[in-house]
Formats: C-alpha cells, structure tokens, sequence
C-alpha cells in the first residue's frame, strides 16, 4: 500500500518535471525539440499512471489496456503522418483549365 | 445469492469493475489520439504556420492550468487515501477542492477563449497564414471536448462527494470513488499532452 507522503513526493515530482519542460521550451533544441517535450510529458503520464491511478499497488493486468492503447495510438499517428508528408501538392489534371 | 452477484464475490466485483474502467480510458484514449493523429499530420505540412499560432497562446494561462489539474489530481488521490484511513468526511472536503480546481482550471479557459476572440481569431477564421489557422482551428476543437470531459469529471466529482459517507475503508469498499478517480486522472494525463503541442512548441 502506498504511503501518503508518496502521493506528494510524486506531485511535487510533476510539478518539477513541468517546470524542466517549460524552460526546455526556450532551449534551442532545434529538430529535439518536439522528441524532449513529449519524452517528459510521457515521463509525468507514467507517474500519474503508476501512482495516482494505483497501478503500481496491484498485480491485476489493468495496465495492459493502457499499453494496448499506446501501441494502437503509435501506430495510428505513425501511419498517419508518414502517408500525409509523401503526399505531392495537388495539381489539375493536364488538359483542363481553371475556372476564371 | 450473494450482494455481489453475478460475482461470486465483492473482490471479484471490484476487479471486474476496474478493467471495465480501464477499458473505458483506454477507448477515451482513442478518441483523443485521432486528434493528436490530426495534428501531428497538419503540423507536418505547415509547421510554420503552427509555429506561429503557437507563439499567440497564452502561455501564462495555459502553464497555471497544468500546475492546477496536477493539483486536482493530488487532491483525488488524497481522497481516496483519506476513505483508505476510514475518515470519508475528509474525502468529501477533498472531493469538492478538486470541484473547485476543476471550476477554476474552465475559468480560465474561458479567459483565454474570450482573448482570442477579442482578437478576431474563431474556430474557422482570424488568423494570418493557413497553418496557423489550422492550429487555432485544432486548439478550440482539442482544448474544448478537453473541457468537456473536465465538466464530465466535475459532475462525477460531486456525485463521488455526495456518496462520500457511504464509502468504507476495505479494498472493495469504495470502487466508485477509485473508478470516478480514473476518470479524472486520465483528464489531467490528457492535458499532460495538449499543454506542450499547444503552448510550448514554438
């Protein structure tokens, strides 16, 4: 069972976390930027899951929902993303004018 | 037959119940990842434009309400620590401070709503490139069924207040107060996300 004191230890570790993000967000990072922001974000879900949301008191399987839901939400930006930044520009079709 | 039933027992109920709940989030975890999927496949092609819309949020409003729901999310857990110490009045008082937090955290979205409007920017129209336009129309539709399901969450909240002298101390002896706390953290892990991609990423 966890203590009490844990549930503030891991606010105050949020909280410490959202303040490394904020002051990352001025760093020139350059193309780390985006990976670093959500990298912690990821960091404090994680601690919200394990504590706040209990799943570190428990053996029951509930986690693999939350997994399950990672791996389905990776994939579906993945494909996403990858499809729409191939994509070329639209053109008209050759042969056709625009309308004046 | 037992109270518990269709269980054969009240721990068997309470486990049901969580993977119920966590099935629940995990599917509220979806609704939210096709936008994210939307705008991580927008910012893609008019980052600058999303740089830019980036740069006109407010940042100021947009951080205290991050420090503000990680508070709500203390403030849940506490209660639920406090009905595991048998004392479900202080979990009562617990329960309407994260009411009031939540309440809090909608005013000042509804600050921020107004400031943007006030400069012309609305879901559609206002701003000065596509892309940014893109952004603003994707921060009203994320940040606001956001809000929605922080209203959801405040509704729930008060109900959970409402039943707090009913709860007991035993593992099984408040299941709708650890679920309705499921619900409210998986708000918090939601903005988690949102505060970074709309306010910080410039």
């Amino acid at each position: 069972m966890v203590r009490t004191r844990t549930y503030f230890l891991v606010f105050f570790a949020l909280l410490a976390l959202t303040g490394l993000t904020f002051g990352l967000s001025f760093a020139p990072l350059g193309a780390l930027e985006t990976p670093v922001a959500l990298a912690i974000a990821c960091a404090k879900g994680l601690l919200v899951a394990l504590f706040f949301m209990h799943l570190i008191e428990t053996r029951k399987p509930y986690w693999l929902f939350g997994l399950l839901a990672l791996l389905l939400m990776t994939l579906l930006i993945v494909l996403m993303v990858t499809d729409v930044v191939k994509r070329e520009p639209r053109r008209a079709p050759a042969g056709t004018t625009r309308p004046a | 037959m037992s109270g518990a039933f269709p269980f054969e027992n009240d721990a068997r109920s309470a486990h049901a119940a969580r993977l119920g709940m966590w099935v629940f989030l995990a599917s509220e975890s979806m609704f939210f990842a096709a936008l994210f999927g939307l705008y991580a496949a927008l910012r893609a092609n008019h980052a600058d434009g999303f740089r830019e819309g980036v740069r006109h949020a407010e940042l100021a409003i947009g951080t205290a309400n991050t420090a503000i729901l990680l508070a709500s999310s203390l403030v849940v857990v506490l209660a639920v620590d406090a009905v595991r110490h048998a004392r479900p009045l202080l979990a009562r008082k617990l329960l309407v401070g994260a009411m009031a937090l939540g309440c809090t955290f909608l005013a000042l979205k509804g600050v921020e709503y107004s400031h943007h409007f006030t400069e012309g920017i609305v879901p559609g129209a206002g701003a000065t490139s596509q892309g940014e336009q893109e952004y603003f129309n994707l921060y009203y539709i994320m940040t606001g069924l956001h809000a929605l399901h922080v209203v959801a969450g405040i509704i729930v909240l008060g109900w959970l207040a409402r039943r707090a002298p009913t709860f007991t101390h035993q593992d099984e002896g408040h299941v709708p107060l650890e679920l309705g706390g499921l619900y409210w953290h998986l708000v918090d892990v939601v903005w988690l996300f949102l505060w970074p991609l709309f306010y910080l990423m410039r």
